[in-house]
């Protein structure tokens, strides 16, 4: 009996016990992450969805129109309903767009939206390879393009815009896009050099989009950049920019918001040629407390020029410009990739702008094209990319130069090779490869003429930015991710 | 004196008799022998008693007729004592009876008889009466004879074997009843000579051996009906006519009851002796009426007075009651010496009662908001439909409309909830209270009934209120846990059946060397099935206990009940089967399916630590540390205990273990599959760790002697203490009167359009399993979604189908949004008829559970929620719940243009494709669903293609086809008025009926077991 009594009192205190040993583990999560939130444009799907937060309507501002560009050897059909802005409009009705294969089609959103002040769109296209662009074209001739959304988010910020409307010229408008059936509630926060300023309760009514114009809100700010908080619902948002002045440069520029703040950017297309052209790396800092210590590393095409990073701290709500070209350590880099990283894991936002001011006295084809871009950095990347682009003749004689149309590549990969394959319409034109880290810029006119969409396949995810010079405007924009995004931070 | 002994065929313990009264000390005895049979005994008597007068009674029907004999005889004595041939009286027997008559002036005087071959068990120490002429022992089955029936006392009528008369008195009574053969003439003479104002006593310093052995002796065993006949012309004839008013209505209400009792326990012979009874007294009405009139004459005493004695109720009903119910072997008249209530007059029964008195009250003070105000349809708590008829026609229908829709037999507990609903007027939210409130009765009294093997009502008495004092009943309420209130209500009858089934001291089962086993393995598989009615996942916690039971057995050594617990184990499947018939016919059907148990888990890890486990904190309120006082009264039999009790605190504790164990690899997330409540889980723990407070209480009772003085006497105030503290503690939980169950649920606050326009549709419920309306599916870790029909849920919707339909196609859907594959999430659910989206982040809307409590679910989930561009929020929610209306909602039953699915051949396809609306038909109630169809129109019909749908319009059946790949387009010929119905093939009605009735056919079986053994008793 005290046999059983002894064996049983220490076989239960044994099992009580480990299982309190057990338990001090940690208990495996399998819970499966959100969605990456990207930045990037990402279509893939079977039925892909566009936010184009557009612009305004004929006669306006910034004419928007949209041009669905398609890849694929069958025809696609695109369904644009058209969300027009400004009081008293009325929902228009869909419209369906059939693209030919590998063609083209351009809609002149306010010819949809009769009465319509500022007018966005969302398309909805029935198929894989298409690609949906929104392009805003000033009175002044100045033009902007870049991929429409294709996600919705409650925060938003864009970065590094400019109300020198006296002297530079400068306007710079929010374009707030609601494709849902109910309002959405926004707060936006403008940050600014000259000081703040907060427009709060902005309705944007369901299937409607509103155009903030912050010029209004903060007037003769040489950099501003908007923190858009969705306190109810969700929303689409676009900056335009337009400037006519000699330091903001003449154009208009057309960029998609940042939704989601990140630790890691890359910026594959940016160029430290001061002769030609003036790149601005903007880090904006989201959080309400906590301070970002940001290093903006450099990829220059030659891999054998070592560049010494630059270290920025960004504030709580507070957004830093890194002039590019007052970096003497850049110094015969040329064409770069940026990488913004932020130490700390503190989240921020990275995006470039550049501004062209031409040169008056040798325009183009001879000179330099005046212009103004902007691009957003890229938290993801992916195996592939489709790319639309326009060759035209200066690029031929331009080869090889800086400031020609070309497509950049970056690998952001620290110990993978990937082999990347371009083609157009299918038939693969050039094939690189790219070493851990590394960068190639391709100029646009070994690979064809006119309009096509190149198609980059990668054996690792590369991260895939264009630079469009035309005769009087320039653009630049990321590509569009045709395969599942990963997030730079998962790349080893 | 004379000593009248009335002989029939007397066997060879005559002599016996006849020389008991030979040696009696009381000198002017004389002997008569009565010869009923006229069989010639005269030699044999006189051959003991040379003096004896032998009277021929030859054709006599019975005792009474023969013993009236004396009536006739000239017998010249003051005392009469009437015999029986087969009592043998103790040599001063007589001597003693007369001195009591004389000292008392009784009329009637009896001894006390024992038992013939064993004379230190009481066999009768006089009746008790009730006013239907129904006598019950004052003795109890093979009581034993410890003088506490050796005083003398008042009766109101005493056994014919042997009873002391004054001649006087049965010469103006006019003998015993003739008619009344071999039952009932006693208490009838007795009754009457009540009436004449005699005294009726037992002598227990009298004593009379009793063959009693009447039905061997004569072959012919018409004990029942022979005792009724009597009883009811005793009842008859000896009350007067007002209550015979009240009486007979009674009684013949009583004799219905009792006839159909016996008809569906299939005891005819039983039934037709009731019946018997009443007509062979109708029969004899007259003769009826001349005893009542000889009754006026010789009436002394008032009706009232003599009524007063009688038992104020029914000796049957109460013994029924008694004997299966109360819980005394024994029965409820048993208790010799106690009266009719006696057996609750013990200090250890009144005890229990005070305990059950106090331990009622405390639920029910603590669920009077639930009683009063109804309860919140939290989690699992569903609504009940408003008519039992839904409830019957739901479980009747052979069609569930969760998920996509699909046939299942349903949840096997609907037809007796509905059965219930009817029973009670169709009150059912009465119904619904007392399927929350009713599991804890049923567990306190399963916990109550644990440890009755033992003997000891302060340790079932402790376990009791351990149980009660667990905090797992509380947990469970405020969970809104149906498996864990019907864990709670089952796992004590289950360990009981286990422990039984082990045979294991002191749980042995009566009956042979297989019924010892076989007995509890039914009653086991009964249990389960029962339990399983409501909550099918609960028996599982059968598998926990036997490994835990298994594992203490090897632990103590005694491994002599593992194999009779395995094959208690296979037994008890079958029965659970017979009772869960259905669901094995759906299983049969559809093949087995994990989900339809695993209530929405997938295996991912929770959140309650082991410690929470052990203290059972796995409802939204932490019971606190007072909990931790549980392991002293655990410990007592570990460290006191002594043989059984020792070995079976080690199965205990190892039940309980293998409980924690189970719930904690749950939520640890260890299992490659998920389980269902955790409240569930610890049943077996919680009832381990009651029975264990209640063998503490028997080892500090038997044990603790044992024990030189020292810190184990210390542990009994300290358990003691440990004890107050805990009830102390526990009544913080009256507070709320609700358990901690919040005050409100989400159906009050989420709207959904009444689906009379509608023509249908579903809502899609996403959030963590337990806060789900009904059962889930698993969606991703810690998150399930279900679906439902129509604007609201009920209990009927509550179990997983086995046939899971198309369901699959509604997770595609929602893992599409979540992946932010789709911004068209709207028209892909609108295929499925999918109206609603809900998201659930609390168990009940704020402010009743703070946000603390949310469990907010996937992010991604709700941001792709968000981010459809046809999902509308619906504002003004509560902050715990996200509504979503889907603008592109198609209705699940409507009209279409032939050939609107054409291009679609899977779901995804409507994202690019959708079709509209089309127009609603078929709405309300059904199926059937009767409505105008137009020509040319096709109707779609949004739910898995299963055979048995059928379209007639105006009596033609309209072509069907499969639709979308999910769905049923219906292509009649011509527009017309059309039914819309849905048939169950008959094998699955076939299984309802089966399971419907196989509670009944067991709950009549186990009856009919108890009612043969108390016959044979």
């Amino acid at each position: 009996m005290r046999l059983v009594r002894v064996l049983a009192i220490a076989a239960i205190a044994a099992l009580l016990g480990a299982g309190a040993l057990i338990d001090l583990q940690e208990r495996p999560v399998h819970q499966r992450p959100a969605r990456p939130g990207t930045a990037l444009p990402v279509a893939f799907g079977e039925v892909n969805t566009w936010f184009c937060p557009g612009g305004s309507a004929t006669g306006g501002l910034a004419e928007a129109t949209l041009e669905i560009v398609s890849a694929s050897p069958a025809v696609r059909t695109a369904t644009v309903s058209v969300l027009p802005g400004g009081a008293g409009t009325v929902e228009a009705l869909p419209v369906r767009v059939e693209i030919r294969p590998d063609g083209r089609e351009a809609v002149e959103l306010s010819r949809h939206a009769p009465g319509a002040v500022w007018v966005g769109a969302v398309v909805e296209v029935d198929g894989p390879d298409v690609v949906v662009e929104q392009v805003v074209a000033a009175e002044d001739g100045g033009v902007g393009r870049s991929p429409c959304l294709t996600r919705t988010a409650d925060r938003w910020v864009a970065s590094n815009g400019g109300t020198r409307l006296a002297v530079e010229g400068e306007r710079f408008v929010l374009m707030l896009l609601n494709p849902f059936p109910d309002f959405a509630v926004a707060q936006v926060d403008l940050v600014a050099d000259v000081g703040r300023d907060t427009v709060e309760g902005v309705v944007v009514p369901a299937r409607r989009v509103v155009a903030l114009d912050v010029t209004e809100e903060i007037t003769e700010a040489q950099t501003v950049t908007a923190f858009v908080d969705v306190v109810s619902g969700r929303l689409s948002v676009s900056s335009i920019q337009l400037s006519d002045g000699p330091d903001a440069g003449r154009g208009a520029r057309l960029a998609p918001a940042v939704p989601d703040a990140a630790a890691l950017w890359y910026l594959p297309v940016a160029s430290a040629s001061r002769a030609v052209r003036r790149d601005m790396v903007a880090v904006s800092n989201p959080s309400a407390d906590d301070i970002a210590e940001v290093d903006l590393e450099f990829v220059p095409d030659d891999p054998a020029v070592t560049v010494n990073p630059v270290e920025v701290t960004v504030g709580p709500r507070r957004t830093a410009v890194v002039d590019l070209s007052r970096q003497d350590r850049l110094d015969g880099a040329g064409p770069l990739t940026v990488v913004v990283r932020s130490l700390y894991d503190v989240p921020v936002t990275a995006s470039i702008t550049s501004v062209a001011p031409g040169d008056p006295a040798a325009p183009a084809p001879t000179g330099v094209v005046a212009g103004t871009t902007a691009m957003v950095g890229a938290d993801a990347a992916a195996r592939r990319w489709l790319v639309p682009v326009e060759a035209t003749a200066d690029d031929a004689e331009a080869g090889f130069a800086d400031d020609s149309s070309g497509v950049a590549v970056f690998n952001p990969s620290s110990v993978g090779i990937a082999v990347v394959d371009v083609s157009v319409a299918g038939e693969v034109v050039r094939s690189l490869e790219l070493g851990p880290g590394r960068r190639s810029r391709l100029p646009l006119a070994p690979l064809g003429s006119g309009r096509f969409v190149l198609e980059f396949r990668s054996s690792h995810p590369v991260v895939v930015g264009r630079e469009l010079v035309g005769l009087t405007s320039r653009t630049a924009a990321l590509g569009v991710a045709a395969s599942e995004p990963v997030p730079v931070a998962d790349i080893e | 004196m004379f000593a009248v002994v009335v002989a029939h065929r007397p066997g060879e313990w005559f002599g016996e008799t006849l020389e008991s009264l030979a040696l009696q000390d009381y000198e002017p005895l004389r002997v008569a022998v009565v010869d009923a049979a006229g069989s010639g005994i005269a030699d044999q008597v006189r051959a003991v008693i040379d003096d004896a007068v032998v009277i021929d009674a030859a054709g006599s029907k019975g005792f009474a007729e023969a013993a009236n004999a004396v009536l006739t005889a000239d017998l010249e004595a003051e005392f009469l004592l009437v015999c029986h041939d087969d009592v043998a009286l103790a040599p001063d027997a007589v001597s003693v009876m007369v001195a009591e008559a004389l000292r008392s002036r009784a009329g009637i005087v009896g001894p006390k008889l024992v038992d013939w071959d064993r004379p230190d068990v009481i066999q009768q120490a006089g009746y008790e009466v009730d006013r239907f002429g129904v006598g019950a022992d004052r003795a109890g089955v093979e009581e034993l004879d410890q003088e506490q029936h050796d005083g003398v006392s008042d009766v109101f009528a005493l056994p014919s074997a042997a009873l002391l008369i004054r001649r006087s008195l049965f010469k103006a009574l006019g003998g015993f009843d003739g008619a009344m053969i071999h039952r009932g003439e006693d208490i009838d003479f007795c009754w009457r000579a009540q009436m004449a104002g005699a005294r009726v006593m037992i002598v227990g310093g009298a004593v009379a051996r009793h063959r009693a052995r009447l039905v061997e002796r004569t072959g012919i065993d018409d004990r029942f009906v022979a005792g009724a006949r009597s009883s009811l012309r005793a009842m008859l004839v000896n009350h007067g006519r007002i209550s015979l008013v009240i009486l007979v209505p009674l009684a013949l209400l009583m004799s219905l009851a009792e006839v159909l009792l016996a008809v569906l326990t299939v005891r005819l012979r039983r039934a037709r002796d009731v019946v018997d009874a009443w007509a062979w007294n109708v029969a004899r009405l007259d003769v009826v009426a001349q005893r009542r009139r000889a009754n006026a004459q010789v009436r002394r005493v008032r009706q009232a007075d003599v009524t007063a004695m009688q038992y104020m109720g029914s000796v049957r009903v109460t013994s029924f009651v008694r004997r299966h119910f109360g819980g005394d072997q024994h029965g409820l008249l048993d208790a010799a010496g106690r009266g009719v209530l006696g057996g609750f007059r013990t200090g250890s029964a009144r005890i229990a009662w005070v305990v059950w008195a106090l331990t009622a009250a405390f639920v029910v003070f603590g669920s009077r908001s639930l009683i009063v105000s109804g309860v919140p349809a939290v989690a699992d708590l569903a609504p009940f439909p408003d008519k039992a008829t839904d409830l019957l026609r739901a479980w009747w229908g052979g069609w569930s409309d969760r998920g996509t829709g699909s046939p299942s037999s349903n949840l096997g507990g609907l037809v007796f909830l509905g059965a219930l609903g009817a029973v009670l007027s169709n009150s059912m939210s009465l119904v619904r209270t007392l399927t929350v409130i009713g599991p804890i009765f049923v567990g306190l009294a399963g916990a109550y009934r644990l440890l009755a093997a033992t003997g000891s009502r302060r340790a079932q008495t402790g376990t009791l209120v351990a149980y009660l004092l667990v905090p797992l009943m509380p947990a469970s309420v405020a969970a809104g846990s149906i498996p864990g209130l019907v864990g709670y209500a089952a796992a004590p009858w289950m360990l009981r059946g286990l422990l039984t089934a082990s045979g294991t001291t002191p749980f042995r089962a009566n009956g042979g060397p297989t019924g010892s086993w076989l007995s509890p393995a039914v009653a086991l598989g009964a249990v389960t099935g029962v339990a399983a009615l409501l909550a099918p996942s609960v028996a599982g916690l059968v598998a926990p206990m036997a490994a835990g039971l298994m594992i203490g057995g090897l632990l103590a050594g005694r491994a002599a009940g593992i194999l009779r617990l395995a094959a208690a184990a296979v037994v008890a499947v079958p029965v659970f089967a017979f009772v869960m018939f259905p669901a094995v016919v759906d299983v049969l059907a559809s093949g087995p399916t994990w989900q339809a148990v695993a209530d929405g888990r997938d295996g991912s890890a929770g959140t309650v630590s082991f410690g929470e486990l052990l203290r059972f904190a796995v409802g939204p309120h932490d019971p606190g540390a007072r909990v931790w006082l549980f392991a002293l009264p655990m410990a007592v039999p570990l460290l006191l205990g002594r043989g059984w009790r020792l070995e079976q605190a080690a199965r205990l504790w190892m039940v309980a273990v293998a409980s924690w164990a189970l719930a904690l690899a749950a939520q640890r997330g260890d299992l490659p599959f998920g389980l269902p409540d955790v409240q569930m889980l610890l049943a077996p723990a919680a009832v381990a760790v009651a029975a264990l407070c209640g063998v503490a209480v028997l080892a500090v009772e038997h044990d603790l002697r044992f024990s030189h003085f020292g810190w184990r006497q210390a542990l009994v105030p300290l358990v003691a203490a440990a004890s107050l503290v805990l009830v102390a503690g526990s009544v913080a939980l009256l507070d709320s009167g609700r358990w901690g169950l919040a005050a409100a649920d989400h159906h009050s606050t989420v709207r959904f359009d009444p689906p009379v326009l509608a023509g249908g549709y579903r809502v899609l419920w996403i959030g963590a399993p337990e806060h789900l309306p009904v059962e889930g599916r698993s969606l991703e870790p810690g998150l399930a979604w279900a679906s439902t029909s129509g604007d609201s849920v009920t209990i009927v919707d509550r179990a997983v189908p086995v046939d899971l339909g198309r369901a699959d196609l509604l997770k595609a859907v929602v893992a599409d949004i979540a992946a932010g594959r789709t911004a068209r999430g709207g028209r892909l659910l609108a295929g499925l008829g999918v109206r609603y989206v809900v998201l659930l982040h609390r168990l009940a809307p704020a402010p009743f559970i703070s946000a603390d409590e949310a469990r907010p679910g996937s992010e991604a989930v709700g941001s792709g929620l968000r981010s459809q561009l046809d999902l509308e929020i619906v504002e003004a929610t509560n902050s715990a719940v996200e509504v979503f209306v889907n603008s592109a909602w198609v209705p699940a039953r409507s009209l279409q243009a032939p050939g609107f699915d054409r291009g679609v051949s899977e779901i995804a396809d409507l994202e690019g494709r959708p079709f509209g609306p089309g127009v609603a038909v078929f709405s309300g109630d059904g199926p059937p669903w009767t409505a105008s169809v137009p020509d040319g129109a096709e109707v779609l019909v949004a739910h898995t293609p299963r055979p048995g749908w059928e379209l007639h319009v105006d009596g033609e059946a309209a072509v069907r086809r499969e639709a979308l790949s999910w769905a049923r387009a219906y292509l009649p010929s011509a527009g017309g008025e059309a039914v819309l119905s849905y048939s169950p093939p008959w094998w699955r009605r076939a299984g309802q009926l089966v399971g419907a009735f196989a509670p009944v056919v067991l709950v009549f079986g186990w009856l009919r077991r108890r009612l043969d053994q108390a016959g044979r008793r």
